[in-house]
């Protein structure tokens, strides 16, 4: 009998979310699909407002990126007065997205992931949360919560708060930085540094304790597409679009970012909200492409901080003669790469004295009636696309959020991990929470990316050959 | 250890959700010695804070409440679930007291009645109303708790 399990909701990431697993008649997963089943339309209702004021709605979108939204939509706004910004305003935007990537992803691996590795995939999934870490490992999850703490205390002193400040406008930011509190942020340095160097610690003796499971979690070969500047290094903030093969190969390069309608497309599918987009050479469904910290340190030439590029050479090491790594289990030890990068990143800008300049708002009026901004959000390459009117009105709004770019490889995640874990006769909880694990992978955020309401639990049905729901699991 | 935080949090985008935020906006002008925070959402890092504190105050805006309630959360909280996106009061104590083994002597919930969840930075003229009730409560815990000679001495669990 043809079965379907759904997985609702799917704890642990940032959104609400679903997971059907389809089984055929022997009782064999033919098919896995993740359903994002919120939304919000800020597309729609931006619509109308002025050009001025997007930072500060867009930013709204999300409560752990509201950064990354804040500076892809002032770089749509930089566009639009067609004005280069002044250099200090691009350091301390550039201060604010690392500052964005540190407290995003700190969440994302001791928050969000850890409690699976550290308490076990099969553990009690009422304690298996940060709650339960901090029961079982306290120091480190201290630890983590102070690494989070960290980027947010940068994201406050630069923005005035910690969320959806208003800080970076078209034409640069609002505020300059306050000199007063570079000592401030500069103590935290070592701290942080040593509990990234810990998780990495950490993350490798998991990957030993889990390689038995770690081939299966999403290991296929598909494009990776993301930023890099001028000479090929890892880049968060400007630069051009590079693609990447699943061999390594790069298939295209200095791809201009405002053009991306060129070479990305978006397919909806009846069954989600979250839209599938795609490389369009190569069509849809076989343009599928990964992004965000897989595909940023796999299509790099070098990172430019000293522990990161060691760290960097170690993942390339790894993933042997395809000389890309095509696991998404190891967006985990990615993560952490551009974790220590932002922390050694921070610490370099925070002694670049270009940093406490005075001017930092260029003025100018509407110049061109479309702009792209985009940036390296932490998770993925995000762009903020408007068209306006002569007085700056907004006559449509587009956004491709880095989640929604990862939905195919979810996708495919999700099916390779219920091929090999879900027999079809039992629903065991620790197979349910290895699908989601391979979600959580990619740290989706589901709020950004359907720009949806957020909180997420998890739904898993089970339907036979009829569509008959047969069994389900609601946490 | 200092002695007394007020902590207002909610959606100031959304009307009267902000309540909360608007209220502790207030407190921080009328007392400009008490240490403020206001924040969209409680969250794990606020623990720290808040195990550095002798009294805590929340303030959140309630669709429940008919007028502005002050409760006392009985101390201390034992853990009970809690998400990066709904974290609770009693969550953050609990948190406070399992990660730095400290805990505040005091903690109070302050509800301020909310009608309208709608898109919108200004609050309904009734929730107006009960923020201004809020911040004299506050008030009375402040003249409580902030110039007390009891209040000098530390206190640690564990």
């Amino acid at each position: 009998m043809v079965k379907t399990i759904t997985i609702e909701p799917v704890t642990r990431i940032e959104g609400h979310a679903k997971i059907t697993i389809h089984l055929d008649e022997q009782g064999t997963v033919s098919d896995a699909r993740f359903h994002v089943n919120e939304f919000r339309g800020f597309e729609k209702f931006c619509e109308g407002r002025l050009m001025w004021e997007m930072p500060g709605i867009t930013s709204r979108i999300c409560g752990i990126c509201p950064a990354s939204h804040l500076i892809a939509s002032a770089k749509a706004g930089d566009e639009i007065l067609s004005i280069r910004i002044p250099e200090t305003a691009e350091k301390l935007r550039r201060l604010m997205t690392l500052a964005q990537w540190t407290q995003s992803h700190a969440l994302s691996f001791f928050h969000l992931s850890s409690p699976d590795f550290l308490l076990g995939f099969d553990s009690d999934p009422v304690k298996r949360n940060v709650f339960g870490l901090i029961g079982e490992h306290k120091e480190f999850a201290r630890r983590g919560i102070r690494l989070r703490k960290f980027g947010q205390e940068v994201i406050e002193v630069l923005g005035g708060r910690k969320i959806h400040t208003p800080w970076a406008v078209a034409g640069g930011v609002r505020e300059a930085f306050d000199a007063t509190k570079k000592e401030h942020l500069l103590a935290w340095i070592p701290e942080a540094r040593e509990t990234v160097l810990l998780a990495l610690e950490t993350l490798k003796k998991i990957h030993e304790r889990y390689k038995a499971d770690i081939p299966n979690f999403g290991n296929f070969r598909s494009l990776f597409v993301g930023l890099v500047s001028e000479d090929g290094g890892l880049e968060y903030y400007d630069g051009t679009l590079r693609v990447m093969d699943g061999g390594g190969n790069i298939v295209a390069d200095k791809l201009d970012p405002r053009l991306y309608q060129h070479f990305l497309g978006e397919q909806s599918e009846p069954w989600s909200y979250l839209k599938f987009p795609y490389y369009r050479p190569l069509g849809y469904p076989k343009g599928m492409y990964r992004v965000g910290p897989l595909a940023r340190v796999n299509i790099c030439d070098y990172i430019e901080t000293p522990l990161a590029e060691a760290e960097r050479k170690c993942f390339k090491a790894m993933a042997g003669d395809a000389d890309a790594m095509n696991n998404s289990f190891y967006y985990h030890y990615a993560r952490l790469i551009e974790l220590l990068f932002s922390v050694e990143k921070i610490e370099q800008l925070l002694h670049d004295p270009s940093l406490f300049g005075s001017h930092i708002r260029a003025k100018a009026m509407i110049n061109r009636d479309e702009g792209v901004g985009f940036c390296e959000a932490p998770r993925g390459t995000l762009f903020h696309h408007y068209w306006v009117n002569e007085n700056g009105v907004l006559q449509k709004v587009n956004m491709l959020i880095a989640t929604a770019q990862n939905n195919l490889a979810m996708n495919r995640t999700v099916r390779q991990i219920a091929m090999h874990y879900v027999d079809g006769q039992s629903i065991a909880e620790g197979m349910l929470n290895r699908v989601e694990a391979g979600i959580r992978c990619f740290d989706p955020c589901l709020s950004c990316s359907t720009h949806a309401l957020g909180q997420m639990p998890l739904h898993l049905q089970l339907f036979d050959v009829k569509g008959i729901l047969l069994d389900e699991c609601v946490r | 250890m200092n002695r007394m935080l007020i902590i207002g949090y909610g959606n100031s985008l959304r009307a009267d959700d902000g309540a909360g935020i608007a209220a502790v906006r207030r407190i921080a002008e009328r007392y400009p010695g008490v240490h403020c925070k206001m924040v969209h959402q409680l969250g794990p890092e606020l623990a720290e804070d808040i195990a550095d504190y002798k009294t805590v105050v929340f303030l959140d805006a309630s669709v429940e409440a008919k007028e502005v309630t002050v409760n006392r959360i009985p101390l201390p909280v034992s853990m009970g679930p809690m998400h990066t996106h709904i974290a609770t009061a009693p969550g953050v104590l609990a948190l406070a007291g399992r990660l730095y083994d400290a805990s505040p002597l005091n903690a109070y919930i302050i509800h301020i009645p909310a009608s309208s969840f709608e898109f919108g930075e200004s609050c309904t003229p009734e929730t107006i109303r009960h923020i201004e009730h809020s911040v004299e409560s506050v008030g009375r815990l402040i003249d409580q708790y902030a110039g007390s000679p009891s209040m000098t001495k530390h206190h640690r669990q564990g």
